[in-house]
C-alpha cells in the first residue's frame, strides 16, 4: 500500500473511521455515547480487543485457514476467536487489575457483537496487509472509533440540556449529530 | 466431570455438523466463485486491450508506487492465432481518497489501447468524475485515440489532459497512472518482445517468471479448431516472427467468444500491484 | 398458527427502528433498493435458519455452551449465505462486501435467539424470524428509498424525473445514512405516540 505504516495508522483513525466513514459499530457508538465515563471505558476496551483480535484473527489466517485451504471457515472461526478472546481479556483483567476491571467490566461482554471487532478482521484480510499492518490497522480502527465516541458523549452531554423536540430526543438526534460529524470528517480525506 | 465430558460431547458434534456443511457449501461454490473472479478480471483485461483472448503474465522487476523495489506483473495479450497485441497493466497511482486502482492497456507498439478504474475511493461527484465515460475518461480516449502525441499531464502542469474541475489531484494522480504504466512498458520492452515472440504459454502452464531465453516454437495455440492445413501466408502485420502455423485462411473463426479458452492462471492477480 | 408472532416484527417491534439492533448495516447498505433488499433477504435467510435450528435443539443445549453454539449455527449459515451470494449474484455481493459475513455480529439474529427461539416452539419460531427479516427488510427499503431517490435520482436503478439530473450525493454516503435514519426514527416515534401534537 501506498506511504507504509503510518498512512495506514491515520488512514484508519481519520479518513476511513470506523463508525463515521465505514459505518461499522454503529450499536455501541449509539447505545454508550450518553456520558463521556462510559464512553470512555468503551472506546478503551474496544481498542483493546480489537489490536488483540486484530493480531490472533491474522494468525489464524495465516496459518490455519490458509495452509489448510480452509478460507471457508473464516467468518466461524474469526467469530469464535474474538467471542473467546473477550472472555479471556475479562478473565485476566479481573484477576491482575481489578480497578481497570471495574471501569471496562461490563462493556467487555458487549464487545463480540461490535461490528468494528469482526469487521477490522476482515478487512485486514482482505487488504492483504501483513501482521505489522493488520495491528496497525486495527489500532487506529480503535483509536479512531475511540475518538468518535469521546467526541459524540462531549456533544450529547451538552445536547441533554439543550430543547430537542420530544420525538428527536435520544437515538435520532445522535444520529442527525453523527451525519454532521461525519461531513466534518470528509474534510480529513486529502491528509494522506 | 461428566458433565463437561457431555458437554465437549456436545460441542464437538454441533461443530462437526456445521464444518460438514461448510465444506459442502464450498464444494459447491467454489469452482464458480472463482470462475466469477476470473471472468472479472478477464473482462476488464479484455476491454482495455481489444481483440485479446488470451493472457499470459510476466513477471518484472519494478517499484512500487512507494518507491520500494517490488515484483509486478504485466499480462500479454494474444489474439486466438497467438498473435501478440499487446499488455495490459494494473496501476494504482495515490489519488485524493487513497489508491485508484486502474486498469491500463498498451498496444504493442507502446500506444494506449483502454483504461479501465476498478476502484477509487475519490470524492463522490468529484474524483470519482474520473470514470465518466462521457466526461473525463471519454475526453482522455478521445485525447489517446486522436493520434497525436500527447503529453500526459494535466494542463495546468503544462500536459494535454484536461483536468476535473474541483478534482485536480484526482486528474493528476490519473496522470501519473497512465505515465507509470507507459514508463513500466518501455523498461521492460526487451522482456516484452522476448516472451512476445514465444507465444502465449503452453495452456495450464502458469507463466514462468524467467522470460524468453530460448525462444522455443511454440506449440501451437490450442484454440484453432481448424484443422484445415491450409498453407496461407500468416496475415500478421506484426514484424515478429510468428512460429505458429499459419491461421485458418480465409474467414477469421467465429468462435472465440463461445470457446472458453483455458487461460494460464495468472501467477499475480490484481492485488499484486498494491 | 400465532399471527402476532408474524406481523409485531413488521411495525411494533421492527427491529431497526423500535429495538434499534442491527443498525450498521440499515446505514451501510441501504444505499439502494436493490443492496437493501438483497440485504434484508440474506439476513432473512440467516435468521429463518439460526431460528429454526435453535428452537428445534434448544432441550438439549447444554446452559454453559448455549452462546457458544448459537454463534456456531449463526456463523454457518451466514457462511453460506455469502458464499450462494458470491457463486450466484456475484455483483450483489461485491457491493455489500463485508458486510454479508458481519451478518454474523448483527444483534438481531443472535438478540432472536436468545429471546425467542430459545424459548419457543419451532413453528413459532419461523413466524417470528420472517417477520423480524420483513421488518428488516422493509426498514432498510424504507431508508434505501429516501438515499436511492434523493441522491442517485433512481429507484430500482431507474432514474426519477425532478431529481435524475441533479442528484444530491451526499445522501449515498455515509452522513445521508445518518440524516435519513434519525429522522425516519423520530418519525416512528411520532407516530407511536400518537401522530401529530
Amino acid at each position: 500500500m501506498t506511504g507504509g505504516i503510518f498512512s495506514i495508522f491515520i488512514v484508519a483513525i481519520f479518513i476511513e473511521n470506523f463508525v463515521l466513514n465505514q459505518i461499522l459499530g454503529i450499536c455501541p457508538f449509539v447505545g454508550v455515547s450518553n456520558k463521556i465515563d462510559s464512553a470512555v471505558g468503551m472506546g478503551l476496551a474496544v481498542t483493546f480487543v480489537m489490536v488483540l483480535a486484530g493480531a490472533v484473527t491474522w494468525s489464524i489466517q495465516e496459518f490455519f485457514l490458509v495452509p489448510f485451504r480452509l478460507e471457508y471457515l473464516q467468518t466461524l472461526s474469526f467469530i469464535l476467536v474474538i467471542a473467546a478472546l473477550v472472555q479471556f481479556v475479562e478473565m485476566v483483567i479481573k484477576k491482575t487489575v481489578p480497578t481497570l476491571y471495574q471501569a471496562l467490566g461490563v462493556y467487555l461482554p458487549l464487545i463480540t457483537t461490535n461490528c468494528a471487532v469482526l469487521g477490522v478482521a476482515l478487512l485486514n484480510v482482505r487488504k492483504n496487509y501483513s501482521l505489522v499492518e493488520s495491528a496497525v490497522n486495527s489500532l487506529g480502527g480503535g483509536l479512531g472509533f475511540f475518538f468518535a465516541l469521546i467526541l459524540m458523549a462531549g456533544i450529547r452531554e451538552r445536547l441533554e440540556v439543550a430543547d430537542t423536540p420530544v420525538a428527536m430526543r435520544g437515538a435520532p438526534i445522535t444520529f442527525i449529530t453523527a451525519g454532521l460529524m461525519a461531513i466534518a470528517f470528509y474534510g480529513f480525506a486529502g491528509l494522506v | 466431570m461428566n458433565d463437561m465430558i457431555q458437554t465437549g460431547k456436545y460441542l464437538f458434534f454441533i461443530s462437526a455438523v456445521a464444518g460438514l456443511l461448510l465444506a459442502f457449501t464450498e464444494m459447491v461454490t467454489g469452482p464458480r466463485i472463482a470462475e466469477n473472479n476470473r471472468l472479472v478480471l478477464e473482462k476488464a483485461r479484455r476491454e482495455v486491450l481489444p481483440g485479446a483472448e488470451r493472457f499470459d503474465s510476466l513477471e518484472v522487476a519494478a517499484t512500487d508506487d512507494a518507491g520500494q523495489p517490488a515484483t509486478l506483473s504485466i499480462s500479454l495479450g494474444f489474439d486466438p492465432q497467438g498473435r501478440f497485441l499487446g499488455t495490459v497493466q494494473t496501476v494504482s497511482p495515490k489519488g485524493y481518497g487513497g489508491a485508484i486502482d486502474m486498469v491500463l492497456g498498451l498496444k504493442a507498439d507502446g500506444a494506449i489501447s483502454g483504461v479501465k478504474i476498478q476502484s477509487m475511493r475519490e470524492t463522490p461527484g468529484l474524483g470519482t468524475k474520473l470514470n465518466d465515460p462521457e466526461g473525463f475518461l471519454g475526453r482522455f480516449l478521445a485525447l489517446v485515440q486522436g493520434g497525436k502525441p500527447a503529453r500526459f499531464h494535466v494542463k495546468k502542469d503544462g500536459g494535454d489532459v484536461d483536468a476535473i474541475t474541483a478534482a485536480t489531484i484526482s486528474s493528476r494522480a490519473f496522470c501519473k497512472g497512465i505515465r507509470d504504466g507507459m514508463k513500466r512498458f518501455q523498461d521492460n520492452q526487451a522482456a516484452i518482445q522476448a516472451r512476445a515472440q514465444s507465444g502465449p504459454a503452453p495452456t495450464g502452464a502458469p507463466g514462468s517468471p524467467t522470460t524468453g531465453t530460448a525462444p522455443q516454437p511454440a506449440p501451437a495455440p490450442t484454440p484453432t479448431p481448424t484443422p484445415a492445413p491450409s498453407p496461407s501466408p500468416a496475415p500478421g502485420p506484426e514484424p515478429m516472427p510468428i512460429p505458429t502455423p499459419a491461421p485458418a485462411p480465409t474467414p477469421v473463426p467465429p468462435a472465440p467468444d463461445a470457446v472458453p479458452v483455458p487461460l494460464p492462471a495468472p501467477a499475480v492477480p490484481q492485488g499484486g500491484t498494491q | 398458527m400465532n399471527w402476532k408472532e408474524l406481523t409485531k416484527g413488521i411495525w411494533a417491534e421492527n427491529p431497526i427502528f423500535v429495538i434499534m439492533l442491527g443498525c450498521c448495516p440499515a446505514l451501510a447498505v441501504s444505499t439502494s433498493m436493490a443492496n437493501a433488499i438483497g440485504m434484508g433477504i440474506a439476513a432473512t435467510f440467516v435468521l429463518i435458519g439460526s431460528n429454526l435450528i435453535i428452537s428445534l435443539i434448544r432441550a438439549g443445549v447444554p446452559d454453559k455452551i448455549r452462546i457458544p453454539v448459537y454463534i456456531v449455527v449463526i456463523a454457518t449459515f451466514v457462511t453460506m449465505v455469502d458464499k450462494f451470494m458470491a457463486a450466484f449474484t456475484p455483483a450483489l455481493s461485491e457491493k455489500l462486501g463485508i458486510f454479508i459475513p458481519l451478518i454474523v455480529v448483527n444483534c438481531i439474529i443472535l438478540g432472536r435467539a436468545e429471546a425467542f427461539a430459545n424459548k419457543n416452539t419451532p413453528l413459532d419460531s419461523i413466524l417470528d424470524a420472517i417477520g423480524m427479516g420483513l421488518g428488516f427488510t422493509i426498514a432498510l427499503s424504507l431508508i434505501a428509498t429516501f438515499r436511492e431517490v434523493l441522491g442517485e435520482g433512481k429507484f430500482f436503478g431507474i432514474p426519477v424525473p425532478l431529481v435524475r439530473n441533479d442528484p444530491c450525493l451526499l445522501m449515498i454516503m455515509a452522513p445521508g445514512g445518518f440524516f435519513v435514519f434519525g429522522l425516519l426514527m423520530a418519525w416512528k416515534r411520532h407516530m407511536a405516540a400518537g401522530g401529530a401534537k
